[in-house]
């Protein structure tokens, strides 16, 4: 439960116990979702500078003592006394920051995954300097944030996404220096907040092609060149918008076509009728055809071995054709994407 | 990748504040350390802030180095090796100005605050340091205060906010600084001795007589020492002679220790007691030499210190820094042998030109005697039956023979004419004679208990030798203005010689009399400052342990006890501050916690991992009689405490609370709420 339901207790046991609980150390969400940063959970050591600041202080200490010089040892206890506040500053930086985590957007295979960590600070005094990173101490601080008083403020992290599907933020580490940057004060955080990984679309005319489902189309496969008359081949810089799709999904190639054209027809993508030689590829390919019949305000439907999705229109359309082949699970259903949509017989070996 | 600074209007912005703080720490150096330094140092400076200014000067290393070549030659050309304090000073100032010039990420920009630091500290290795501490500590909140300004999102931002927080630190240091500051161990000596390499304006008495030099200095109200006697008996003016350097060597007109000081060397004289004994302590303001000043005539002298056979006593190096000792005197003199050696010495007239005029009145002074004590009182008798005036401004003496031109032309001179003419006239006759400077009087301060000596008390008088009685204090001074010696400046004097027109009536008794007590005061918060600040060292850390009763034990053992106190107390401060900040954050959750509290007393207690909602789920399956106000009041607090990041209203607040408040479950245990284990 929260921690401030806790009056009656003493505020050093309560300490202590987190202390010697502490070595977990890992912040995990509450029931809200959001992070609460415990002072208990916070790593604290000198930077370099720290380090470099107490060779100073050591060389002011052998002067100070060498000129027997009262002044001297004043500014040197001074400085020390101040790194020591420095270390509780740090410290303090950190505690009662509480973490949630918005919606993170979905990305592509082989970009990077963001995910917004939101900071809100509920204290009188600026929480600032704050970065955050995935996971390890070396990794590079992405972004700062200053929290002023009683406010929020968002930071970034952000990894490779490889591999589509569902990637979890995992371990993140926020990090202050302030105020002195003396010492670095960490914490280990672990938000529930995961970034949708979309299969990267393949390369427009990489050659690999659809192959046409008869009934459906059938009166345009069977159609003779005279059909192609307003076509001409497709060449890098055109528009996406005035691909054939129909001959494309028929294997004839990239051809472009009157933009009208396209306009009241319903087109299905099949994995079945898709060629390539892979899961991966016929997922990629079919993620292309997905982004660009979407584009061109198409109806499109999507059949996969395990689900179908009637054609329509639209972002979430989109979105959830998208979804469902970044949680393709080559035949089995992905528990995410069964609900509401039927269920195919005849896996399919892909 | 280091985050660079330039480039960018708020990293200039921050550089600039910094070689604007920087230059600030470095310039009263200009007292310390040659003027070119200075100059080479605002050579770079301002070659850095033209830089940042237009972004179009060469930045690349080789004009580093070329900085870096000239600035070490002109600092190696004037000192030398950067062995020593101001060789290495200067090169330190040298140093800060490359920084600066080379000044071009955030992680140069923190080694240069480091190097500020640095650079403040040095400042107290010389002797006027003190007088600039309260600056010098602006300085280093200035300096802290860009600290935290690097450490932000955007560095250069500039919150002003901040400098609170430097405060605060500042005083969360305090403790800390307090204990170490008192409890740390001192160490008595240097760990590196390094040569002084001083020729810091004098302020004190110079260590030879110049028929002149004296009369600068005594008009300035400067303290020399101060002498507290612990609450016992002081001596009386007329015995305030404070001793200082003795000269034996002279030319005719400048007087020194010279080639002899070797010769004066000698295990410790002897230490009868003799007469009345005092056991004092002086403060010593810093004098840049290294003379001691003792109440005549010591007999028991501080460890650190060394007693040539003449009662001088000095230190190894020269006083820059505020020093206090101990010591034993005795007010009668203390007969030693006199060597041949010294004896050649003390009626040896140099090159001193003897007129016939004035060897004709040596001769008158000798005659018909062999007593040096009836040849003495015929000189003092000359000099007070004849228009000898005593004067702090006397005209020059330019003659080839200052002594002859003093008694036979000018006749208007101080302590130094008076005691440099007896001591030639004396020599002339062949009596053992020698100059001894130091201080006469001090003013008994009643409100600290202690003689101020100020530089205006500055004196010289002579010694004579009696074959029967040893060296004799001989104080010509006295012949000409007794009332020099009997009633020495004090201040009702000094105040009717300087502000005659202010307190000059009758009327005015009680107003100079509170003048008075002010400077009485002042000079007691002085003495106290020295005491528990600038003189502070082993000794007193020794007195201070053992009236605190920690002397039984080893120093290192009190100071490391110290030093985990002061943590302790550190993290107790926090810790408070922490708390208060906390239950301060959340109103709202102190009223939600009452409302907890009254159901608790109906036994139901807060699970772990409950959140509010299914508490009062829980509460409602308990009380279906309290349903409506259980939601009613769980659904305010969530919506005062998670709807809004904003501070609740304080009307919401106080409705809220008023809810909390009328809300009577009826009692059924009588126990206060005690969270549970599972709580935490």
């Amino acid at each position: 439960m929260l921690r401030f339901l806790n009056p009656g207790s003493s505020l050093v046991g309560d300490q202590l116990r987190g202390w010697f609980k502490g070595l977990r150390r890992s912040a995990a969400p509450d029931n809200r979702g959001a992070i609460l940063i415990e002072p208990q959970k916070i790593y604290i050591l000198p930077t370099r500078f720290g380090l470099l600041y107490g060779v100073m202080l050591l060389a002011m200490l052998l002067g100070s003592n060498n000129y027997g010089s009262n002044p001297g040892f004043l500014l040197t206890f001074l400085l020390a006394g101040l790194g020591m506040a420095a270390l509780f500053q740090t410290w303090k930086n950190l505690t009662g920051i509480e973490v949630t985590t918005p919606r993170t957007e979905a990305v592509y295979c082989g970009s990077e995954a963001v995910y917004p960590l939101q900071l809100q600070n509920k204290h009188n005094a600026m929480r600032a300097g704050i970065g955050a990173s995935i996971q390890s101490f070396r990794s590079r601080i992405q972004e700062f944030v200053d929290l002023e008083p009683k406010s929020n403020a968002t930071l970034h992290v952000s990894k490779p996404a490889s591999q589509r599907g569902y990637l979890p933020v995992g371990r993140v580490l926020l990090r202050t220096r302030f105020p002195l940057g003396l010492f670095h004060a960490w914490v280990y955080i672990e938000p529930q907040s995961e970034c949708l990984v979309y299969p990267q679309p393949s390369e427009i005319g990489d050659g690999i092609s659809f192959s046409s489902d008869e009934s459906e189309s059938a009166n345009i496969a069977e159609t003779g060149d005279d059909d192609f008359a307003g076509h001409k081949p497709y060449q890098s810089g055109d528009s996406v918008m005035h691909v054939d799709w129909k001959a494309l999904a028929r294997g004839k190639g990239w051809w472009l076509k009157n933009f009208d054209a396209a306009r009241g027809e319903e087109i299905w993508l099949r994995w079945d009728a898709t060629k390539a030689d892979d899961v991966e590829q016929k997922l990629s390919l079919l993620a292309r055809a997905v982004l660009d019949l979407d584009l061109m305000d198409v109806r499109y439907g999507l059949e996969l071995p395990a689900l179908n999705i009637e054609p329509d229109t639209g972002g979430s359309h989109r979105h959830r054709c998208m979804k469902a082949l970044a949680l393709f699970d080559n035949g089995r259903p992905a528990a995410a994407t069964a609900r509401g949509t039927g269920r195919r017989d005849g896996a399919h070996a892909g | 990748m280091v985050p660079m600074l330039v480039n960018q209007p708020d990293g200039a912005r921050l550089l600039t504040f910094a070689i604007g703080l920087l230059t600030l720490t470095v310039l009263p150096h200009i007292n310390h350390i040659r003027f070119e330094v200075i100059g080479v140092f605002l050579v770079l400076a301002i070659w850095r802030l033209i830089s940042i200014r237009w972004n179009k000067l060469p930045r690349n290393r080789w004009i580093v180095y070329l900085f870096a070549l000239f600035g070490f030659s002109v600092s190696a050309w004037i000192y030398g090796a950067p062995l020593g304090r101001d060789p290495g000073v200067a090169f330190l100032v040298v140093l800060v100005g490359l920084k600066l010039v080379e000044c071009s990420t955030i992680r140069d920009l923190r080694i240069v605050l480091l190097l500020g630091f640095f650079v403040v500290i040095t400042h107290f290795l010389y002797a006027d340091g003190i007088s600039w501490i309260m600056p010098l500590l602006g300085l280093v909140v200035a300096l802290t205060w860009l600290m935290t300004q690097i450490e932000h999102a955007e560095p250069g931002r500039f919150v002003v906010s901040d400098l609170k927080l430097t405060g605060k630190m500042l005083i969360q240091a305090l403790p800390f600084v307090f204990i170490l500051f008192y409890l740390f161990p001192r160490l008595s000596g240097s760990i590196f001795l390094f040569q002084s390499d001083s020729d810091d304006a004098v302020t004190g008495l110079s260590n030879t007589l110049n028929m002149g030099t004296i009369s600068n200095l005594i008009k300035s109200e400067q303290v020399a020492f101060t002498a507290t006697f612990n609450g016992q008996d002081i001596p009386p003016p007329a015995e305030r002679y404070w001793r200082g350097g003795v000269l034996w060597v002279t030319d005719g007109r400048k007087w020194s220790r010279g080639k002899f000081a070797p010769f004066l060397k000698t295990n410790p004289p002897v230490s009868d007691v003799l007469g009345k004994v005092y056991r004092y302590e002086i403060e010593l303001e810093p004098t840049s030499q290294n003379w001691l000043f003792s109440l005549d005539y010591p007999i028991s002298i501080p460890n650190r210190a060394r007693i040539d056979v003449d009662h001088h006593i000095y230190t190894s190096i020269p006083i820059e820094q505020p020093y206090r000792y101990d010591l034993v005197s005795n007010v009668l003199p203390v007969s030693t042998r006199l060597s041949d050696v010294a004896r050649l010495q003390s009626v040896n007239l140099g090159g001193t030109v003897i007129t016939p005029r004035l060897d004709s009145l040596i001769q008158e002074f000798a005659k018909d005697t062999d007593s040096p004590l009836v040849s003495a009182q015929r000189v003092l008798d000359y000099f007070n039956q004849n228009d000898f005036v005593y004067t702090l401004q006397p005209p020059l003496l330019q003659s080839e023979a200052p002594v002859d031109e003093f008694i036979f032309e000018t006749r208007r001179g101080f302590c130094g004419h008076y005691a440099s003419s007896f001591a030639t006239i004396m020599r002339g006759i062949g009596i053992p004679a020698r100059i001894v400077v130091g201080y006469l009087g001090g003013e008994y301060n009643p409100r600290s208990d202690q003689i101020v000596v100020k530089q205006s008390d500055a004196h010289a008088w002579t010694e004579i030798w009696d074959p029967d009685q040893g060296w004799l204090r001989v104080d010509p001074t006295a012949a000409i203005a007794p009332e020099r010696i009997e009633f020495p400046i004090d201040l009702d004097t000094s105040f009717s010689a300087d502000s005659v027109v202010l307190f000059s009536a009758r009327d005015f008794a009680g107003l100079r009399r509170l003048a008075i007590e002010m400077v009485w005061l002042k000079d007691a918060i002085k003495a106290k400052w020295n005491r528990w600040f600038v003189a502070f060292d082993d000794t007193r850390q020794k007195q201070l342990l053992s009236t605190l009763g920690l002397d039984k034990f080893d120093i290192r053992l009190v100071s490391i006890a110290a030093f985990v106190g002061a943590v302790g107390i550190l993290t107790c401060l926090s810790l408070i501050l922490f708390r208060r900040e906390r239950i301060q954050a959340d109103p709202v959750d102190r009223i939600y916690l009452d409302f907890r509290q009254k159901l608790y007393k109906r036994g139901l207690s807060a699970k772990h991992n409950e959140g509010p909602l299914d508490f009062a789920n829980r509460a409602i399956a308990r009380l279906p009689g309290l349903g409506d106000e259980v939601k009613a009041i769980t659904a305010e607090y969530i919506a005062l405490r998670y709807a809004t990041v904003e501070e609740p209203e304080k009307r919401d607040l106080m409705r809220f609370g008023a809810m909390v408040k009328g809300f009577q479950p009826a009692p059924g245990h009588k126990t206060a709420y005690t969270p549970s284990k599972a709580d935490i």
